[in-house]
């Protein structure tokens, strides 16, 4: 608990007070390193699971093979052949992890195909609020009734911006709760699942 | 041109799944983990080679970074068996510390005393009052609707429904945004896609995709 | 008894088929044969172009890339088009750029935006703008850079020491900034917490969705200006007279919004009437 609740104690303490910058500094520096480690833990882990897959030949242990060539060459090119690598980067990874991502575009499609059969009020007021918004994005929309841009903007402005005000100041509050709570010893999330 | 037609068929491989289940959508997703993978260890390796190490091989040790590096180093046995993998809660700890510090003490004034101050509900203009009313009946009514502490009876029953109601339009107000955010990911590639070289190998894709149906309607 | 007489019906799997199927040909037309549909500049690109043209002669400008590849399209147009407009005052006024990102990612997208989407000629790299690479550290990183810049900074993206580079030597923290600017791909509360107590005009290029979740921000004018994902990118190319990638998308996300609006809508009168039918 001392690890977690003195840095974040002395950072609050610094802000207030102005007193230790040069500590707190050095905190906020340990958080870039820390992160830094943790950031590799997460890659170890899945180069972890593959491997074992591969060794003990479990299920649809192909594709983790091809999962590790890709990575060892990826990662051989990387510190080999910098062109290379920056070709892969560019026409390979960029568009993968694009690819990968559109599969939200579709199925977004699908979700509001089923979801639009509007069952009651609420329902209702969402569904059409977001088709307000899609033309008022969407320049298109403009061209067909400039009163979109009027009421899509309106919409966004007032009532979303109330709602998100509320959000935001409920996410704040639950902030300083953990903070309270971390004081108090209560808060334990950060040993994991221990 | 080769990059064109490499882009059109690693398109093939990944959006086959919307079609059906297949081994190509299968290689493309091991390729993306990989490369992603090898990607994060790369560029992991090389900031602590910058942050930490170079400054090792120059004799430079005693500074806030070696003790950090020391803490990283820790944090590493969580891969490790359960005997050691509890040294790495301190550095854990230590990071989720900072991170709260951070987050705490930037809250307070951007996050709820910045947002409780409100623009004048009798303002010059009739619509702005009207619209500073709402914006601050539709912050008030859904804080009442997360307010789990007391039940939702009385007056805090009656604003939580006006709340959810105000809430409806602030998703919608997401939802309309989420369709521009979701098509822009198909839409970059497509603008290659259907054009020449690569639009050969997606009339190619096509006309296997076309065949498979057939060939599935025909054996049922 | 006579059984009612059902007519085909289409399975699940099969409807997201021929919903994919018009998807792609929606996308597809325009982008083989362009509708050349107007883009009408809105407001708030109005405002973020004419912030950026208000910058004072000889401002720092610290821009933060905090966005991945998976977003290249949605904010990329915005993220060159305004870097684009800051390298011309940095050639005009004497404006001074510096770059970083908040990963790894976002590293690779500032690297490539630098080098091929930038006329960087008659720039002097150290003295006019300098790309610092990924900071890792999340909040931490933005904590850093406007609290301590020396200690966060240490190196470019090269692993040139920052002492070594002339125009990073005077900066210490955030007073030293003038202007601050952002890209992001969801929520923007780190930002606002370590960035707006400096009271700097804060620039922000935001995908689509969550330009509502940040409208409490920009309310308050803690955000001063922002561009709304791809149209607000497609606006500023129109702004700066110089289409790119925005442009050649646009006329593909109004088509396909204009058939998810008739679905949506032919989906809710059909369930409206069958619910009025009482089935």
């Amino acid at each position: 608990m001392l690890f977690y609740v003195a840095p974040m104690l002395f950072i609050v303490f610094e802000y207030y007070t102005g007193v230790g910058s040069n500590a707190a500094s050095a905190l906020i520096t340990w958080g870039i390193i820390l992160s830094t480690f943790t950031y590799l833990i997460g890659g170890f882990a899945i180069f972890r699971h593959h491997i074992l897959k591969i060794a003990n030949k479990n299920n649809d242990w192909p594709y983790s093979a091809i999962l590790m060539a890709t990575f060892a060459s990826f990662l051989g090119m990387a510190y080999l052949h910098q062109p290379g690598y920056q070709w892969v980067l560019e026409n390979v990874y960029q568009p993968l992890t694009i690819l990968m991502f559109g599969f939200v575009g579709f199925y977004t499609v699908t979700a509001l195909f089923r979801g639009s059969q509007v069952r009651n009020i609420h329902a209702g007021v969402l569904i059409t609020c977001a088709v307000l918004l899609m033309l008022y994005n969407a320049p298109v929309g403009e061209a067909i009734w400039p009163g979109f841009q009027t009421l899509g903007g309106w919409l966004k402005d007032v009532p979303n911006t109330g709602v998100m005000r509320g959000v935001v100041i409920g996410v704040a509050i639950g902030v300083l709760a953990t903070f309270v709570r971390s004081l108090l010893g209560l808060e334990t999330s950060y040993l994991g699942g221990d | 041109m080769i990059e064109e037609i490499l882009l059109a068929v690693l398109a093939v491989m990944a959006w086959s799944v919307l079609y059906k289940q297949n081994p190509l959508f299968r290689v493309a997703e091991s390729m993306t983990v990989g490369l992603t993978l090898a990607f994060v260890v790369y560029t992991g390796i090389d900031v602590l080679g910058k942050r930490v190490f170079a400054p090792w091989s120059q004799g430079v040790w005693l500074t806030p970074t070696t003790v950090a590096a020391l803490l990283g180093f820790m944090s590493w046995t969580r891969l490790g068996p359960r005997s050691i993998s509890w040294i790495s809660r301190w550095p854990l700890a230590c990071l989720a510390g900072i991170g709260t510090g951070l987050a705490v003490k930037g809250v307070v004034g951007p996050q709820i005393l910045g947002q409780l101050t409100t623009k004048s509900l009798i303002a010059s203009d009739p619509l702005t009052s009207v619209n500073n009313v709402i914006i601050v009946a539709a912050t008030v009514t859904t804080l009442c609707y997360f307010t789990f502490s007391y039940r939702h009876t009385g007056v805090l029953g009656a604003s939580a429904r006006v709340g959810r109601v105000f809430m409806m339009l602030g998703f919608g107000a997401t939802l309309g945004g989420f369709v521009m955010t979701a098509m822009g990911y198909l839409i970059g590639h497509m603008f290659v896609v259907v054009k020449p070289p690569a639009v050969y190998v997606v009339a190619v894709a096509l006309a296997v995709l076309g065949a498979d149906v057939i060939r599935s309607r025909r054996i049922m | 008894m006579k059984s009612a007489k059902k007519g085909p019906t289409l399975s699940m799997v099969n409807q997201d088929r021929i919903i994919f199927l018009l998807i792609f040909v929606t996308v597809a037309v325009p982008m083989i044969a362009p509708l050349g549909l107007p883009i009408p500049v809105s407001p708030t690109t109005a405002k973020f172009f004419d912030t950026v043209e208000d910058i004072p002669e000889g401002s720092t400008v610290l821009w933060c890339t905090g966005i991945g590849l998976s977003i290249w399209y949605n904010t990329g147009p915005g993220e060159i088009a305004a870097l684009k407009h800051i390298i011309g005052l940095v050639r005009e006024r004497g404006v001074k750029l510096i770059v970083f990102a908040q990963s790894a990612e976002g590293a690779t997208i500032v690297r490539r935006i630098l080098t091929e989407y930038l006329d960087l000629g008659g720039l002097t790299y150290g003295e006019d703008y300098v790309d610092l690479g990924w900071i890792p550290g999340g909040e931490a990183a933005l904590a850093g850079v406007v609290a301590d810049f020396q200690s966060t900074v240490e190196t470019d993206h090269a692993g040139t020491p920052a002492s070594e580079i002339p125009m990073l030597i005077e900066i210490s923290g955030g007073d030293d900034f003038d202007v601050l600017g952002f890209s992001s791909g969801g929520m923007i509360d780190a930002w606002m917490r370590q960035w707006a107590p400096l009271k700097k005009p804060i620039l922000l290029n935001i995908i689509a969705i969550s330009v509502p979740l940040c409208m409490p921000y920009i309310d308050k004018g803690m955000v001063t200006a922002y561009l709304n994902g791809q149209r607000g990118g497609a606006e500023y190319e129109k702004l700066l007279m110089q289409p790119g990638m925005g442009t050649s998308f646009i006329d593909a996300q109004s088509m396909i919004h204009l058939y998810i609006v008739a679905m949506i809508a032919v989906v809710s009168i059909w369930s409206l009437g069958r619910r009025v039918k009482g089935q």
